[in-house]
């Protein structure tokens, strides 16, 4: 739960776990093309082309760190979870699949116990940035005020 | 004695397919079994020692079908492939005894799959370019192959390949995995280069190297001209300098690959020799560079008969879709941070030094020092 407002935080771990979870899931999908008789040479190299896309996604974010999650990385892995979604429905609709299962969603009806402590995680997190915005702010002041005035001639 | 084959690579992987079907149809022909067990029983090949036979099986057959048969070619402009028991003269008021290679192979391979001899189908591909030829290979009791050519008066476990030839194994009893190579070396079907290694012939029975060649799961398909296209999964059979690892494979190949694996070929034991098994990024052909391209098969789909495995264990048929990451990456928050950070710090630094020193922070010489001078 996050507040209104204030957008989600996407830590490393997340992006690593959400990555992982793609890969698998793509191997697995491409487990499949590759024992269906029923798809075609054209469809196979546009699961291919698609494929090297996202595995290059994959193991270029394979292990993120804090300054590698910038700018649209999340919309990026988003766009590509929807594609391979896609593309597992079409190969469903002839052949077998065999996927990975996703880890259990966590529960849609949260009790008002742990919904305020997700509020309570979340206000702490804002207030971290927020704190250490103003400190790292009140060093740079601090440090400039320091800097001693231009001696004065004779 | 080595006949030119069909015009076209089209041509040849017809006729193979062809050739496969016809040694099908004769191994599981009552004819050709009677036939096979006559010859045996005439040259007193009777098995019951438990000693090894195969080869002895396999040469009596052939000298059979060569004393039954006469080599001739194809008419001209016409490739025609006859079954085992038109060729061996087997079925009624059917009877061609002459025939060319193929025709050779179709007969002695029927007969030698009949007797549960495993058998192989080899084309060869000559260095000229121009010339096509057909022989079998077949494995003894010590897994070891050996060349059965029904075209020439050489005894089995002999060619007279040149160097250079390329070989394409194919098996005519079944669609299944390929390994790339090993000469002399037990596996279903692939390609090889003669001579790049211990050949094939010199290495059988004595001294064998006990390595095997690496395995391919999957069903995979030669691709004569080395063009690859975007998308697809290829195995690259490749030779490389001495001193290379798989990983410097790797890196030769991961700009225009999607590498997925580079195995690496200790059967070949005088050459460095690896497959690269990956997509292709891009319409290509492999042609040597850094490497030497020795044989590039492509991934093809499973026969349609052929029954799908069960799933493996953690697995689920049904597509489902995660819940979508929200929100924005903690790197975007830290430098948004750090930007704030600096530009508040420096509004504030500013601030503090005027009170401080009485003056800003960016102000030249007071006006009336300058002035005095």
């Amino acid at each position: 739960m996050s507040i209104p407002g204030f957008p989600e935080i996407q830590f490393p771990s997340d992006m690593k776990l959400a990555v992982q979870q793609l890969q698998e899931s793509a191997r697995g999908t491409d487990d499949s093309v590759r024992q269906c008789a029923a798809i075609d040479m054209g469809t196979r190299a546009s699961w291919g082309d698609f494929y090297i896309g996202l595995l290059d996604f994959t193991k270029a974010h394979a292990d993120p760190t804090a300054l590698d999650m910038v700018g649209d990385l999340v919309q990026r892995a988003n766009s590509y979870q929807l594609q391979l979604f896609a593309w597992q429905k079409k190969i469903g609709a002839s052949c077998a699949l065999t996927l990975p299962p996703l880890p259990p969603a966590p529960p849609k009806q949260q009790s008002p116990g742990s919904a305020a402590a997700d509020a309570i995680v979340s206000v702490f997190k804002w207030a971290t940035i927020a704190g250490a915005t103003i400190g790292g702010a009140y060093v740079v002041g601090k440090a400039i005020s320091l800097i001693p005035p231009p001696a004065r001639r004779a | 004695m080595r006949a030119p084959y069909a015009a076209g690579t089209a041509g040849h992987a017809q006729s193979l397919q062809v050739i496969a079907a016809k040694i099908r149809e004769g191994s599981a022909s009552q004819r050709i079994s009677e036939w096979a067990g006559t010859v045996l029983r005439d040259a007193g090949l009777h098995g019951r020692t438990h000693a090894p036979i195969i080869r002895q099986q396999v040469q009596a057959l052939l000298d059979a079908f060569r004393g039954q048969t006469v080599y001739a070619p194809d008419p001209v402009n016409k490739e025609s492939i006859q079954s085992a028991e038109v060729t061996l003269c087997l079925t009624p008021n059917l009877c061609i005894p002459k025939g060319d290679c193929d025709d050779g192979v179709v007969a002695v391979g029927s007969a030698t799959a009949n007797l549960g001899i495993t058998t192989m189908v080899i084309k060869e591909d000559f260095p000229n370019g121009e010339q096509s030829h057909v022989l079998l290979a077949c494995r003894d009791e010590d897994g070891e192959w050996f060349t059965v050519d029904p075209s020439t008066l050489l005894s089995v476990g002999t060619s007279q390949s040149p160097k250079g030839t390329k070989r394409t194994w194919v098996n005519p009893m079944e669609n299944a995995g390929a390994e790339i190579i090993g000469i002399g070396r037990p596996f279903t079907e692939g390609v090889e280069i003669i001579s790049i290694d211990t050949p094939m012939d010199a290495s059988v029975g004595v001294g064998a190297d006990p390595q095997t060649p690496p395995t391919i799961p999957g069903t995979w398909s030669n691709v004569p001209d080395n063009v690859v296209h975007a998308g697809l999964r290829y195995a690259v059979a490749v030779t490389s300098p001495n001193d290379w690892t798989a990983k410097d494979v790797a890196k030769l190949f991961s700009p225009d690959w999607l590498v997925e694996n580079v195995i690496d070929r200790p059967d070949l034991t005088t050459i460095r020799a690896w497959v690269m098994i990956g997509l292709a990024r891009h319409d290509a052909t492999l042609v040597d560079g850094a490497v030497g391209i020795n044989a590039v098969l492509q991934e093809q789909p499973p026969p349609a008969a052929q029954p799908v495995p069960p799933p493996p264990p953690n697995t689920t048929s049904q597509p489902q879709q995660p819940p979508p990451l929200t929100g924005v990456p903690v790197g975007t928050v830290l430098y948004w941070m750090l930007g704030i950070a600096a530009v508040g710090g420096l509004g504030y630094g500013v601030y503090e030094y005027k009170k401080k020193h009485g003056r800003h922070l960016f102000a030249g010489e007071p006006k009336r020092r300058r002035l005095a001078r």
